[in-house]
């Protein structure tokens, strides 16, 4: 009896975020899980003794000093902006899934390894703005949870972009009250990590932004437990009906 | 930093809004409030901003800039010696809005900022408790958050010429979408392991303080639960087969290892997709789309299996017999499949599988004969011969 296998929930969102993300341009990249301390840190404006690396709970490597474990995909960013800078282009669009690490005590809506989605788009100088973010976002969250999905800004801090902004969502579970739900964070790239991917800020800007995987799919399909994603158990996999488009 | 209303109120003259809105006004417009407990805030002030927040009078100067309130008695903060030029092109270009003059300069005015206008350009010092203002972006930010950033518009991206580029991802896809169309199903796991030759400094786990250099032990193990939970997932006479696709830190440097199970034993065979030309077999590939319905939890507790065998006219409905076992299993049936259907002298036989399981506790073997026998009792009733 030959029947199809499954893919894990985790591929198959990636496969709906990269779709959406295809139709407005972005491409996709990844990058090293076992990060340099420059692009983790140093090069998104968050050099040693700044106050943002306290914020991150970072694994740390023995004996190799300078690499981490990466704490989100923003690294992979930098990678690309790299190449951008060498190639001499002066657009891109790129979306950064992939599994990132925090050392922090699990519970059911911790874990110490996660999928974070990340994502960027610059261009000449001028040419990407906030409104820009808040424009793709919208759209994304629109046809990802649903045409009654809205975002919001809220202030925040983040050293590689400036302004930054939190990002929440409107997002109604049927038969459920909507709620508004922190997704992501974001904002305009800082010069500084435009500078130090070798690019020259006063041409090229644009606006970065990513959040956790796991937490939003926790609310668009009722997961009661993070923990559930990375357990290696079947009976997750096929813990849900599944409709091939 | 918890700070109540009262405390705020001595600042100003004029009396302060609910404490309800200020907490609004604060996370719209500066910081997180993480909780409201009476009239107290409990105000989450922003790394960049415990030089001039770090003290009552210092939240009391910002939400006299958000609030637009004046203070009681306005404090002498000084200006700070950095200068930033910025003109309200600029701002507008980083928040793509279209601020005007009178908004923009009515924000420098709230926040205490010394302004020297020229005719294209703001020169701006902030007061000196701001340490965070340096270049242009930041002033956008002030901007952007006093006004509120409900007022950014939502603009689309213009198109861009040309398809992005997804190829390297898509031809990961591709060997994943081949593997389950061979009945494979992917499973995820772990990077922490107990040997290997990246070791952490600080893991979480001490019994776990290495990257695995192969998704080998974790898969293999998968694959042991997976058999154990075979008949909860899968129909009789199907296969346990995994397989994962994931980052593994060996000494000579990480990779992006594929792993499948071998005939569903070892945790067998394994591929390098980060040297395998993925690019080139996904370039025009489209990876296949699901729609997944909501999660349904999955029981603690053990299950128990029956199998059933009957014959019945050969014309008899296959589903038309699914629904009378369905209907007479009682809600502990928690799968149901054909697994054998042959035809002999005018008559059919079929062979169904059952799974029983509770939510709730360990199901009895005498629970379960109950259910089968009112099962037989139907089918019987059908008079189709239960063998």
């Amino acid at each position: 009896m030959n029947q199809d296998g499954r893919l894990h929930p985790t591929s198959i969102a990636i496969r709906d975020i990269a779709d959406i993300f295809g139709r407005m341009g972005f491409g996709i990249a990844y990058g090293p899980e076992l990060e340099d301390d420059f692009h983790n840190f140093t090069a998104l404006n968050i050099p040693p003794n700044h106050p943002a690396r306290g914020m991150q709970d970072t694994f740390w490597i023995k004996d190799q000093k300078d690499y981490v474990l990466r704490t989100h995909t923003t690294s992979v960013s930098v990678h690309e902006l790299e190449k951008l800078a060498k190639s001499g282009g002066s657009e891109m669009r790129r979306i950064m899934p992939g599994k990132v690490f925090r050392n922090e005590a699990t519970d059911a809506t911790h874990e110490a390894q996660f999928y974070q989605v990340d994502g960027f788009a610059v261009g000449p100088a001028g040419s990407v703005t906030l409104a820009h973010l808040k424009g793709t976002l919208t759209r994304f969250y629109r046809e990802y949870l649903g045409t009654d999905a809205k975002i919001r800004f809220r202030p925040s801090f983040f050293g590689f972009t400036e302004p930054s902004v939190e990002v929440d969502v409107w997002f109604e579970v049927s038969g459920k009250e909507g709620r508004w739900l922190e997704v992501s964070g974001g904002g305009m790239f800082h010069p500084n990590v435009i500078h130090n991917a070798g690019l020259d800020p006063k041409n090229i800007g644009g606006f970065a932004f990513g959040g956790g995987l796991e937490r939003l799919l926790m609310v668009k399909y009722g997961i009661p437990d993070v923990r559930l994603f990375y357990s290696g158990d079947v009976r997750f996999v096929y813990g849900f009906d599944e409709k091939k488009i | 930093m918890k700070i109540s209303r009262n405390n705020l109120q001595q600042y100003f003259t004029a009396p302060l809004p609910s404490t309800a809105v200020i907490a609004e006004a604060f996370t719209f417009h500066c910081f997180e409030i993480e909780e409201v407990t009476g009239d107290v805030l409990d105000i989450k002030v922003l790394t960049n901003r415990t030089a001039d927040c770090a003290t009552e009078e210092g939240i009391a100067v910002e939400l006299s800039a958000i609030l637009n309130m004046p203070l009681k008695n306005s404090p002498d903060l000084g200006f700070s010696p950095t200068t930033v030029d910025v003109s309200l092109e600029r701002v507008n270009a980083i928040l793509g809005t279209n601020f005007s003059e009178t908004e923009v300069e009515d924000v420098f005015r709230r926040l205490r900022f010394h302004v020297k206008k020229t005719e294209h350009m703001y020169r701006v010092n902030a007061p000196l408790p701001r340490t965070d203002i340096e270049i242009p972006e930041d002033v956008a930010e002030e901007v952007g958050r006093i006004l509120g950033y409900d007022r950014i518009p939502a603009t689309e991206l213009p198109d861009v010429a040309g398809e992005p580029d997804q190829a390297r991802y898509r031809g990961i896809e591709r060997m994943k979408d081949m593997l389950v169309a061979q009945g494979f199903t992917e499973v995820s796991t772990q990077s922490f392991a107990k040997n290997g030759d990246i070791i952490l400094t600080n893991p979480l786990d001490k019994t776990k303080p290495a990257l695995r250099t192969s998704l080998e032990e974790n898969l293999r193990d998968a694959l042991a639960r997976a058999k154990q939970y075979a008949s909860l997932v899968l129909p009789p006479k199907a296969q346990v087969k995994l397989f994962e696709v994931g980052t593994v830190f060996p000494k000579e440097g990480e990779y992006l290892e594929l792993r499948m199970t071998e005939r569903g034993n070892a945790a067998g065979i394994s591929d390098n997709l980060s040297v395998a030309k993925l690019e080139d077999y996904g370039k025009e590939y489209t990876p296949k789309q699901y729609v997944l319905g909501r999660y349904k939890p999955f029981s603690l507790y053990p299950f128990i299996t029956r199998d059933i065998a009957l014959w019945v006219p050969s014309d008899a409905n296959a589903s038309f017999i699914e629904n009378v076992i369905r209907e007479n299993a009682g809600k502990l049936l928690a799968r149901l499949d054909q697994f054998d259907h042959f035809e002999k002298e005018g008559k059919a036989s079929y062979a169904f599988r059952l799974v029983f399981q509770s939510m709730e506790r360990t199901l009895t073997d005498e629970e379960v004969n109950g259910s089968m026998a009112c099962i037989t009792a139907a089918l019987s009733a059908k008079s189709y011969e239960v063998r």
